[in-house]
């Protein structure tokens, strides 16, 4: 066997990555653009066999995404409190990857760059798994509180990936952790017309906001308050619009837009 | 062990490193501190707005035909397909003809 690590990944890329694995809670902005940009790099090594020549990113296609991420999400979607119980399916899955590729001769004790495609797995299988966990979560929330929606079938490899996870009131939107949204925004842009995330905000605080495109909010409500990327938190939960060089969004917290999306609907309802 | 970099690792520290990986990571959300998170995600969308190409169309004999306006583009044009990267865009003209304004 022979892996090919493209010489654009530094030893500054793996110094992040380790201290990422280690203490992800430590790293600054900068290096969290570069633990992103080294795992992309990641993306097209090689790893070259008797059986031929795949990339990290095909391989790992091939023995966890095609071999796992259909039984997990059905795992998942008969859960019945995602946020208590998925923790304990993650970890099972999660802990799988390492006998699954040693039996498949991808992870060798005494080849360290094998390691390397371990980490890539586990990194990316966390991120899916973490990802699809917080959609249910947001799927299942939105339907309790009385939102009409159309969410693709997760459980389908085709619509799972399809760019849009849900449409409501005509507009396309997407739920996505922090990872996923910023590799999805630094390779396709914004195409959809919402995005609900979550932030941390210091301890064990976390919050639900919905990021959207000025247009999507205005057939909502439209109304804003300008603010500034550091204003955000001080400024919510009421809507911000943000405006960075020529990008703009207006920021809302989750519970609010959900509340403005029900008036809308509950409205078009009475005057049919 | 967490100063250590991978390749000061034996095996058995690196699995121990992993496995407290994986039960971190399944207990917690991969939510950013929220100034990393908007730093990160505005600096991302104004790069993309600034990586502008610019393409002139043309209808040659009914079929659109597209040219870059600069000689240098890190996009590949024919007629009326751009290639970049895995994609591949086809641009038509709709109802398959130029409509009078």
């Amino acid at each position: 066997m022979r892996i090919v690590i493209p010489g654009a990944f530094t030893a500054r890329h793996q110094d992040v990555l380790t201290r990422y694995l280690t203490d992800d809670r430590l790293l600054s902005p900068a290096e969290w653009q570069l633990l992103y940009q080294g795992v992309d790099i990641l993306d097209t090594a090689q790893v070259h066999t008797d059986a031929g020549m795949g990339t990290f990113r095909q391989l790992y296609h091939r023995h966890i995404d095609v071999c796992f991420a259909t039984s997990y999400l059905e795992r998942l979607l008969a859960l019945e409190d995602v946020e208590t119980q998925s923790p304990a399916l993650m970890a099972e899955f999660a802990r799988r990857i390492a006998p699954h590729l040693q039996q498949a001769g991808l992870l060798l004790p005494d080849v360290p760059l094998t390691w390397l495609f371990y980490i890539y797995c586990v990194y990316w299988w966390q991120n899916f798994a973490r990802g699809y966990a917080f959609e249910v979560q947001i799927v299942r929330d939105l339907r309790a509180s009385g939102v009409k929606l159309y969410s693709h079938d997760i459980r389908d490899p085709v619509e799972r990936r399809s760019v849009a996870d849900m449409v409501v009131l005509n507009l396309t939107g997407d739920v996505k952790t922090s990872t996923y949204f910023l590799r999805s925004a630094s390779s396709l842009g914004l195409p959809n017309d919402f995005y609900v995330t979550r932030l941390w905000t210091g301890g064990e605080h976390r919050l639900l906001v919905v990021f959207q495109k000025p247009t999507a909010w205005e057939k909502i409500d439209g109304d804003t308050v300008e603010g500034r990327l550091s204003d955000l938190l001080r400024l919510l939960p009421r809507p911000v619009r943000l405006q960075h060089d020529d990008v703009v969004l207006v920021v809302i917290d989750y519970a609010t837009w959900k509340r403005r999306v029900l008036q809308v609907q509950r409205k078009e309802q009475d005057d049919e | 062990m967490s100063e250590k970099q991978l390749t000061e690792m034996d095996y058995a520290e690196f699995q121990e490193l992993m496995d407290a990986y994986i039960t971190r990571s399944s207990q917690q959300d991969d939510a950013l501190p929220a100034p990393t998170f908007l730093e990160l995600l505005f600096d991302i969308l104004s790069q993309r707005v600034q990586n502008v190409i610019r393409l002139e169309g043309q209808v040659i004999n009914g079929e659109l035909v597209l040219t870059p306006t600069e000689e240098e583009t890190p996009v590949q044009v024919r007629g009326n397909q751009i290639l970049l990267g895995d994609w591949q865009v086809i641009v038509t003209l709709k109802n398959d003809k130029l409509q009078p304004v």
